[in-house]
């Protein structure tokens, strides 16, 4: 469904509508209108949105075909949309470029071209042309679904509905307005990009989730679970002498490494598989990098009856055996992928295959918020449990909120998990680390914002690493779970809108963060959050002495001990 | 009559193969060999890293095309486009994944109809996303080819099939990837039926056939029949063309 809204008078409401994934901006030139912009503004809004696919579509009312043609040579819009009888009897002045012809009920000019133009009906009966064409005129988010079911619309072409007062467009109201319509993504990304074959089952997971996940009931034996089984509520810690290390005065850890299995994956695990026995399905499979989500996912499943088979590339059987051994005891079966690369990616391929031959009685337990819809979802509600946690401590400790909130983002789990509850306050600066690996080069890092390249993998639309013929890239990192080519879907709008900002630490700047902490704290990280205490250790100097920061320490750094050990990246010395 | 249409006219004879698999020359004359065996509709897979619908045989298949030749999108449809040059009957279709496409749909749609391909089938794009597939199908003149899957609910393909009226309807007829397997599913024709209830589209009938009674069992009760694993696995056992084609014409039953 093709999302065109009208009346954008200010570039930066233009740039976030564009960010949003909004696919046509009108610009009203008419002069009796209160969205009635000038050629300057005009400009100033072009330039905004040039980096996004969003085209720019001038709207004209009153003016002349000379005119129109006077303005489009000033600005070089991308779309023509012309209203009333004036400007449509110039038409034929604009085969160049594509066109909204707006329906009078007379019969189309035959200059049109089905390949680039479209039609748009506001108050008259649309009709079957074989244009693409937009629904117009009084929508909003409570009438569209109605009005889309009843006419199968191209687009939907919107102005006052998204509005707090006349012409004034509010950006909330816009994203409102998006959920309904694209109600499987996050602005421009997410989405359900699978064979038809798992569309039913995804379909049947989205029931699952709000008749039985958002159940009191459920979420009383949930929270249960969490803190009598996983030992929640974490701990808010803070840290004066890693702070004083690195010229701060106030870093708290949220320690999501004191969990039962040691890392935030056992919220969203547990959540799961407690979801798929309520929804009567006795077997989970699971995908595993560095064997984290594995072990979680095992142990839910221990605990709980079910069966469980965890998908793990061959590569990182070899180098978390630790973890396999872990699950193994725990009754999981552990299958090495040896396809691809033979990592994560493979690992979540093999998944997949699994799941289309066997839903009718296996869940797919996917470890991060990632994924077709509505995986992004329920995993981000079960590890929303983190920033829930995180605020009300900070708040009983500290006496406010932080200013900065830092978290490591591999798929972006324990970013999303702490992130949502400060999402709602725009002081608050909300900051994900990739991994930059050894190098700037595709294949070097996991930095999927770095490259600025969208594409689609396993079922969602996001930023993924791929190479210039679209096939996706090798990726390195020294911690296995941010070692992934793709990036979750919120993520990707947090970033796209501006709301929250990426940046990378590198391998060895990780590790030196893991030394640190490890040595002035008696806090061993894993390698995951080491990227994001690397990350604070790089800008403190940077930031004012007194600024506030909690940091989500996903994780524990047991796991990665022996690698690092064996590889001979940090030292032990009698 | 399209070159689909005529395809279907007296059952059609579908065969895939990953494009670039063996190389371009060895590609276009193992394509060419089918047609010899009596294929009339053939499915050029262009390979992915990622194939999520794949089984083990055609993973290979695109992992020896990429890997060992580098096979592109660009170079897919230059093999469609030296098929096609040598037989101008055969219908073709191109099997692709969502994202070696995904930068350019418009473009891709257009290289495709100008290598001389038929048809397109986008295997991760489901209807809720296929929008503007269609959309430039019908602007150059190419059949968007849309799957039905054995868990696609009666609402659904009404919905998915809707305004449809050239191409033909690919019913995948197992759970699970691409592979071969031993027998055809019980409810094949009940879900045909389903299917024809909404649609005047042929239907050819694929996933998992592997040898000649699947395929005149198939034949029966569909329009079309599609064998895909069976034949890569040929290639990877490296057959030369004059036995491709005769694996071909015994799998139809055509000499």
């Amino acid at each position: 469904m093709l999302v065109k809204i009208c009346g954008i008078r200010e570039p930066e409401m233009a740039r976030k509508v564009a960010a949003s994934g909004v696919d046509f901006i009108g610009l009203l030139f008419t002069s009796h209108s209160p969205r009635q912009i000038g050629i300057a503004t005009a400009k100033e809004i072009i330039a905004a949105v040039k980096d996004y696919p969003t085209k720019v579509v001038g709207v004209f009312f009153d003016e002349t075909p000379e005119k129109i043609a006077e303005i489009d040579k000033e600005l070089n819009l991308d779309v023509i949309q012309l209203h009333g009888d004036l400007p449509r009897s110039g038409v034929s002045n604009f085969t160049h470029k594509p066109l909204i012809y707006v329906a009078d009920g007379k019969p189309l000019p035959e200059c049109l071209d089905v390949a680039k133009d479209f039609i748009l009906y506001e108050k008259i009966e649309p009709e079957e042309t074989g244009f693409r064409w937009f629904l117009a005129g009084g929508l909003d988010k409570d009438n569209v679904s109605g009005l889309i079911d009843k006419y199968a619309p191209t687009g939907v072409d919107l102005s006052s509905g998204v509005e707090i007062s006349r012409g004034v467009k509010d950006f909330a109201k816009i994203r409102e307005f998006l959920a309904v319509i694209r109600p499987t993504y996050y602005g421009a990304y997410g989405g359900m990009y699978v064979p038809e074959l798992l569309i039913e089952p995804l379909k049947d997971l989205i029931d699952a989730v709000k008749t039985i996940m958002h159940s009191p009931e459920f979420q009383a034996e949930y929270l249960n679970l969490l803190k009598n089984f996983v030992g929640r509520p974490t701990a808010l810690t803070e840290v004066k002498n890693f702070a004083k290390a690195i010229g701060l005065t106030s870093v708290h850890l949220k320690r999501e490494d004191l969990t039962h299995t040691g890392a935030h994956k056992i919220n969203n695990a547990l959540g799961q598989c407690l979801l798929a026995k309520k929804m009567g399905k006795p077997r989970i499979i699971a995908e595993t990098g560095a064997g984290q989500h594995g072990v979680a996912t095992a142990t839910a499943c221990a605990m709980l009856g079910l069966e469980c088979v965890v998908y793990m590339g061959q590569v990182d059987v070899e180098r978390q055996a630790p973890n396999v051994a872990k699950m193994r005891l725990l009754g999981a079966k552990v299958v090495a992928v040896t396809d691809g690369s033979a990592t994560l990616k493979d690992a979540v391929n093999e998944a997949l295959r699994d799941w289309a031959a066997s839903y009718e009685t296996t869940h797919y337990c996917l470890g991060t918020a990632l994924g077709p819809y509505p995986f992004p979802q329920i995993c981000a509600e079960f590890q929303a449990v983190i920033g829930r946690e995180a605020k009300a401590q900070y708040n009983e400790q500290v006496g406010s909120n932080p200013d900065m909130v830092i978290a490591c983002v591999g798929g972006g789990s324990n970013a999303i998990g702490v992130f949502q509850e400060f999402i709602p306050d725009e002081k608050i600066k909300l900051v994900g680390i990739e991994a930059g690996g050894y190098g700037v080069k595709v294949g070097e890092n996991a930095a999927r914002f770095q490259s600025g390249k969208l594409g689609v993998l396993h079922g969602n639309r996001t930023y993924v690493l791929q190479t210039e013929d679209g096939q996706i890239a090798d990726t390195h990192s020294v911690s296995a779970g941010l070692d992934y080519a793709a990036v979750g879907p919120q993520h990707a709008d947090l970033y796209a809108t501006g709301r929250a900002h990426y940046d990378v630490a590198t391998d060895e700047e990780a590790l030196i963060a893991f030394q640190l902490l490890t040595r002035t704290e008696g806090i061993i990280p894993a390698l995951e959050s080491s990227h994001a205490l690397a990350y604070l250790m790089k800008v403190a100097k940077d930031l004012p002495k007194d600024c506030k920061v909690l940091v989500n320490l996903s994780g524990r750094g047991d796991k990665d001990l022996p690698g690092l050990l064996a590889r001979e990246l940090v030292h032990v010395t009698n | 009559m399209s070159r689909i249409n005529t395809a279907f006219a007296n059952k059609a004879k579908v065969a895939y193969l990953t494009a670039g698999d063996g190389g371009i020359a060895k590609s276009v004359e193992n394509f060419v060999a089918l047609v010899k065996g009596g294929v009339n509709l053939l499915e050029v897979g262009i390979p992915y890293s990622d194939p999520v619908a794949d089984g083990p045989v055609i993973q290979a298949a695109m992992e020896r095309a990429l890997k060992e030749h580098n096979t592109t999108v660009d170079t897919s449809l230059e093999i469609v486009s030296k098929i096609r040059s040598q037989d101008n009957q055969v219908a073709i279709i191109l099997f692709t994944y969502y994202n070696p496409i995904q930068t350019n749909l418009a473009e891709f749609i257009r290289k495709a109809k100008d290598a001389g391909a038929d048809g397109v089938l986008v295997v991760d794009l489901p209807y809720e996303e296929a929008g503007e597939l269609r959309h430039w199908c019908k602007v150059y003149g190419i059949s968007p080819i849309t799957v039905v899957a054995p868990s696609t609910t009666q609402k659904r393909i009404k919905t998915i099939l809707a305004g449809l009226d050239n191409g033909f309807v690919y019913y995948a007829c197992q759970k699970g990837t691409t592979g071969t397997r031993d027998g055809l599913p019980e409810d094949l024709a009940t879900h045909l039926n389903s299917i024809r209830e909404v649609t005047k589209l042929p239907i050819a009938v694929g996933f998992g056939v592997s040898n000649s009674q699947m395929v005149s069992d198939i034949l029966k009760v569909a329009d079309g029949c599609v064998v895909g694993s069976y034949l890569v696995k040929q290639i990877a056992n490296n057959v030369t063309p004059a036995e491709l084609t005769k694996i071909t014409q015994g799998l139809y039953n055509v000499a």
